[in-house]
C-alpha cells in the first residue's frame, strides 16, 4: 500500500462531503467549486432512485422522499458496482431501518418491493430452457412456465390499489411476476395462496397437474377433487393466455 | 451517467470509451514480435475509425437507422453485466453489428481499499463474451470507505497516489489479461495537489505500461477551469501512449466554470483542440460521447460526421500505406 494516511484522508473527506453535504475543510480544495461534486454525486443517486421508484416518489411527499434518499446515501455503504442494482440496496435499507413506521407509511416497504421486483424480473439473467412443445394437455403434460419470475407475498395490496387505500386492506396478498419470453415485458398477476403454492411446486420441479394435484389437495384439505382439478386447470389455462405458461413436455 | 427507461420502471446509467493504437490488441501476453505484428495491422485497420457511445435511449438508431453508421460502439460494462431480457437482446444485436469497446465506471482505480476481485472476475468474463476490443477506465475514484458513490471523484495529484495507482493498474491488467487504457478526467477543484496534473498522468501511464485514453474535451474543460494552456497540456502528454480519444460536449455554468456533462454539442474550440491533437499522433479510434439530450438525434449524426471528416483530413492523407 503506497497511499499515505494523509492522501487517504483527503479522499475520504471529499467522499464524505459528497455523501453528507457537510463540508469539513479539505486541503487545496475550493469550497465554492467542491459544491459541484456534492450536487453531481447526490443527483446521480437521487435520479437513479427516482427512476427506479416512480410510484413511491409520486406517493410520498417531496420532503419524505428526500429524507429517505439522504438517509440512505449518508448511512448506507452501497456495495454493488452496478448503479442499476443500487435501488435494491435502497429498498433493503429502508425496510431494515423501519422508516415505514417512522414516516407512518405502513405500505412503504411493500410499494418499494413491488417496484423493485419489476426491475429485477425485467433484468434478471436469461434462463436457458430445454426444448418444449407449444401445444399440449394442461392436465397430463409437464408444464413449462416462463423461467424468469418472482413470487412475492405482500401485506398491503399496493399492486392493485393506491398505497394509502391499500393500508385499509391489510392481509396476505400474493403476486406472481413473470417476464414474457418473447417481448421481455414484465407482467404482474394477483393470485391466491393456492395459486402461489401450485406455482412454487411447478417451478421447484416441473411436472403435470395430474402429478401435482394430490399434494395440493392434501395440503389445502380439498374433499371435492374434481372441483380443485377444474379450478387449477382454469388457472393454468389463464396463465397460458397471459404468456406465463409457455409450453409443454410430454 | 444516466439511466433510462423501458416499459414502466426501468433505467440505466452510462458513460463511455475505446482504444487500439500503440502496441497492443490488448495482447497483454503477446510476445513482442506478435505485438508488433498486430501493431502494424491495427494501425492500418483502425485508421479513421469514429465510434459513438451506445445508450439505451438511442439504441434503435444504432440498430435501424441506415443513415447512421458508426465504426464501433462503446458502453459501460457495469450497465450491462449480469443483465438478461430485453436489454440483453438489444446488446447482443448491437454487438453483432458493431465492434465493441467498453469504458468502465466502477473500478475505482484511485481508491485506498483493495480492488474488487469479484467484480474484476465478472468483468473479465463479460469483456471476453462481448468480444470487447478495448477496455478503459477513469483516472479517478468512485469508492471510499467501502461505499460506492457512482461518480468520478478527483484523486490528489501526489507521488504516493501515483505509485498506488501504478501498482493497481498492473494488477488489473494481470487479472484481465489485457492492457487497459486510462482516461484523464475533468475535475472542478484540485485536492491536496503536490504536482502538476500532466506530470501525474504521464508518470502513471508511462510506469504502469497502460495506454492513455485522451479525452480532449476534458483537457479543454480543465484548462478553462484551472486556467492553463490546453495545447501545452496536450504537448505534455505521453502522446506515443495515446491509444484512443474521447470527444464530448460540456456546459458552461458560470464565467469561470465548465461542467463536463456529455449532454451538449461539441463546441468549436474543442474541435480545434482535437485537430491540434490528432495532427500529432498516429491514427487511433475516436469516440463521440453523448449521455443525454438525444431528442435532436440528427445533430449527433452531424457531430459524428464532423469527427469523421476531421480525422479523414488528417489521417487518411498522412497515413495511407
Amino acid at each position: 500500500m503506497y497511499l499515505s494516511q494523509e492522501t487517504k484522508q483527503l479522499q475520504h473527506k471529499l467522499a464524505n462531503y459528497c455523501r453528507t453535504g457537510k463540508y469539513e475543510s479539505i486541503e487545496g480544495v475550493s469550497k465554492s467549486r467542491v459544491k459541484q461534486y456534492r450536487r453531481l454525486v447526490f443527483n446521480n443517486v437521487k435520479n437513479t432512485l427516482n427512476q427506479a421508484y416512480p410510484i413511491t416518489v409520486e406517493w410520498l411527499s417531496d420532503d419524505d422522499w428526500l429524507f429517505l434518499v439522504n438517509a440512505f446515501f449518508e448511512n448506507h455503504d452501497a456495495q454493488t458496482p452496478k448503479i442499476w442494482e443500487m435501488p435494491r440496496e435502497f429498498m433493503e435499507y429502508v425496510a431494515e431501518s423501519n422508516f415505514s413506521e417512522k414516516l407512518n407509511k405502513p405500505a412503504l416497504n411493500d410499494l418499494l418491493l413491488f417496484e423493485w421486483v419489476e426491475i429485477e424480473v425485467h433484468t434478471m439473467t436469461d434462463v436457458q430452457l430445454e426444448p418444449y412443445l407449444l401445444k399440449g394437455d394442461y392436465l397430463y403434460d409437464t408444464l413449462v412456465l416462463a423461467p424468469e419470475y418472482s413470487l412475492q407475498k405482500l401485506s398491503y395490496p399496493v399492486h392493485i390499489l393506491n398505497a394509502d387505500k391499500a393500508v385499509e386492506q391489510k392481509g396476505d396478498w400474493f403476486i406472481y411476476v413473470f417476464r414474457d419470453v418473447d417481448s421481455g415485458v414484465v407482467q404482474f398477476l394477483n393470485i391466491s395462496v393456492l395459486h402461489t403454492f401450485v406455482l412454487e411446486k411447478l417451478y421447484e420441479k416441473p411436472q403435470s397437474l395430474a402429478e401435482l394435484l394430490p399434494l395440493v389437495s392434501s395440503i389445502f384439505g380439498f374433499t371435492e377433487e374434481s372441483q380443485l382439478k377444474e379450478h387449477v386447470k382454469n388457472f393454468i389455462a389463464d396463465l397460458h393466455v397471459k404468456g406465463a405458461l409457455i409450453g409443454f413436455r410430454k | 451517467m444516466h439511466w433510462l427507461d423501458h416499459s414502466t420502471a426501468f433505467f440505466l446509467s452510462e458513460l463511455s470509451f475505446y482504444d487500439y493504437g500503440s502496441i497492443s490488441f490488448w495482447g497483454h501476453n503477446l510476445s513482442n514480435s506478435l505485438a508488433n505484428k498486430y501493431s502494424t495491422n491495427i494501425c492500418f485497420c483502425m485508421k479513421n475509425r469514429v465510434g459513438v457511445g451506445f445508450r439505451r435511449d438511442i439504441a434503435d438508431e444504432f440498430l435501424h437507422n441506415d443513415n447512421f453508421n458508426p465504426d464501433f460502439i462503446e458502453f459501460a460494462p457495469e450497465n450491462w453485466m449480469g443483465m438478461g431480457g430485453y436489454w440483453k437482446k438489444i446488446l447482443d444485436k448491437a454487438a453483432e453489428k458493431y465492434p465493441v469497446t467498453c469504458h468502465g465506471l466502477s473500478l475505482s482505480i484511485g481508491s485506498s481499499e483493495p480492488l474488487d476481485y469479484g467484480f474484476l472476475k465478472e468483468l473479465k468474463v463479460f469483456l471476453n463474451d462481448c468480444n470487447v476490443e478495448i477496455y478503459s477506465e477513469h483516472l479517478s475514484y468512485t469508492k471510499s470507505k467501502n461505499a460506492h458513490l457512482y461518480d468520478l471523484l478527483p484523486i490528489p495529484f501526489r507521488e504516493d497516489a501515483v505509485k498506488h495507482i501504478i501498482q493497481r493498474i498492473k494488477e488489473v491488467q494481470d487479472i484481465l489479461e489485457r492492457k487497459i487504457a486510462i482516461e484523464n478526467v475533468s475535475y472542478y477543484t484540485p485536492v491536496g495537489a503536490q504536482m502538476q496534473e500532466s506530470d501525474f498522468i504521464k508518470s502513471i501511464v508511462e510506469e504502469s505500461n497502460c495506454d492513455l485514453l485522451l479525452d480532449v474535451n476534458n483537457v479543454y474543460v480543465n484548462a478553462f477551469n484551472h486556467k492553463y494552456d490546453a495545447m501545452q497540456f496536450i504537448d505534455d502528454m505521453p502522446l506515443d501512449k495515446v491509444a484512443y480519444i474521447h470527444m464530448a460536449g460540456h456546459e458552461k455554468v458560470s464565467d469561470d466554470l465548465i461542467i463536463d456533462t456529455h449532454g451538449q454539442a461539441i463546441i468549436d474550440p474543442v474541435y480545434d483542440l482535437f485537430e491540434y491533437t490528432i495532427s500529432k499522433i498516429k491514427p487511433i479510434p475516436v469516440l463521440l460521447e453523448r449521455d443525454f439530450n438525444f431528442n435532436q438525434f440528427n445533430s449527433i449524426v452531424d457531430e459524428f460526421k464532423q469527427l469523421k471528416a476531421i480525422t479523414s483530413k488528417h489521417w487518411e492523407v498522412s497515413h495511407v500505406s
